[in-house]
């Protein structure tokens, strides 16, 4: 096989280089042993689990749209500024039996400064321990019904959610 | 057989180059030294991980890739190409390519490609492990290879791979075009390629 590069090209390449990972194409999904990307799907082993992971993918989309109204931002505009794709997120918001992509999960919880992990379980991907957080997410989404926008109310519910995150 | 070229890696603790060896395919020694060398320090970091944030930061996706196994499965096949960095008596990067990928940019839509299918330094050479990272340049070699590949097996330097989301970055700023969210691959990543004009670029430029 030519080589086509040199030690010289390799020495300009190596001033230049960010100080950034260049891993490619591994597959995150193996993480399971600190209960990451484990669908609640695969550990529930009753019919009350699986809809108790409905609602709470429900509640996730609730909680989603709820932060992008409160941001005023179209699903188009969260799309581009979380570099996720437009009918993923209205799967997410819409439909409580789409099983969201880790990688859109942390891409949403960046632009919404939410902690990861938090969101992961939140939204199904990570099975969910913390009963609290459950509890909690069920009933913000029981009384949150916002359309369009958010009244007073919800924007309350919305800021206090959003603190129970912060702290749990 | 094996082919060796002989490459300068910069290592950062001295300040001086040193010199490496990039083979084709990787042999037993290198998988050896994942196991032995690259996978105890990641196992030792993941038993301190409390989540996602961390683990992404820490680079750690690739610690229970089945080298061995892939080695074993993919050797004397056609479709597959491997190539392993070595330096300080140590192995310091992998690769494995698929050569038998299709384009996904308009330009050169369906043309066969070279796929990275992984590629992946020491943990002591990423940036997200250790605050003092060993040997810088281990991933344009390895790139830089692969697009010599491409070239070597007729299909112009084309080039695609689903970069881990901490390394999207590293791959804008080598000049892979950015194809968004790949909704096919199991883990949503992102997809780059290169077209060959710029992939010629890549290897010409100085």
């Amino acid at each position: 096989m030519e080589m086509l590069i040199t030690p010289t090209w390799l020495r300009n390449k190596i001033q230049k280089e960010p100080d950034i990972d260049f891993d490619a194409g591994m597959p995150v999904h193996l993480l399971q042993s600190i209960d990451m990307f484990l669908p609640p799907d695969v550990v529930a082993d009753n019919p009350a689990d699986e809809q108790r992971t409905l609602q709470l993918k429900h509640a996730f989309g609730v909680f989603i749209r709820q932060l992008r109204l409160r941001d005023s931002l179209s699903i188009e505009a969260l799309a581009t500024t979380a570099s996720v794709l437009v009918e993923e997120l209205e799967a997410i918001e819409q439909d409580p039996h789409f099983q969201a992509r880790p990688r859109t999960v942390v891409q949403l919880a960046k632009v919404f400064q939410i902690e990861s992990s938090k969101m992961m379980k939140l939204s199904g991907v990570a099975h969910a321990a913390e009963e609290t957080i459950e509890e909690e997410a069920l009933k913000f989404a029981a009384k949150s019904d916002g359309v369009s926008s958010l009244n007073q109310a919800e924007q309350r519910l919305l800021n206090d959610f959003v603190k129970l995150l912060s702290k749990a | 057989m094996r082919e060796s070229w002989e490459f300068p890696l910069l290592n950062r603790q001295t300040g001086k180059e040193e010199l490496a060896t990039l083979y084709t395919p990787i042999a037993d020694n290198n998988v050896d030294d994942f196991e032995s060398l690259w996978q105890p320090p990641m196992i030792a970091r993941l038993a301190t991980i409390k989540d996602h944030d961390e683990l992404q930061a820490a680079s750690l996706q690739d610690i229970y890739w089945k080298w061995r196994e892939k080695q074993q499965a993919r050797s004397n096949r056609f479709d597959w190409m491997s190539f392993a960095v070595e330096c300080g008596g140590e192995t310091q990067g992998l690769m494995f390519v698929r050569t038998v990928g299709f384009a996904r940019i308009d330009s050169q839509r369906n043309l066969p490609l070279i796929y990275i299918d992984l590629i992946s330094a020491a943990p002591w050479n990423r940036n997200g492990f250790t605050d003092t990272p060993l040997y810088k340049g281990v991933g344009p070699l390895l790139l830089g290879a692969a697009i010599s590949l491409s070239v070597n097996e007729g299909l112009d330097g084309r080039l695609g791979l689903h970069a881990l989301p901490q390394s999207e970055d590293w791959y804008r700023q080598q000049g892979m075009t950015e194809l968004g969210t790949d909704t096919a691959h199991p883990e949503s990543l992102v997809y780059f390629e290169f077209t060959s004009a710029d992939a010629q670029a890549y290897v010409s430029s100085t």
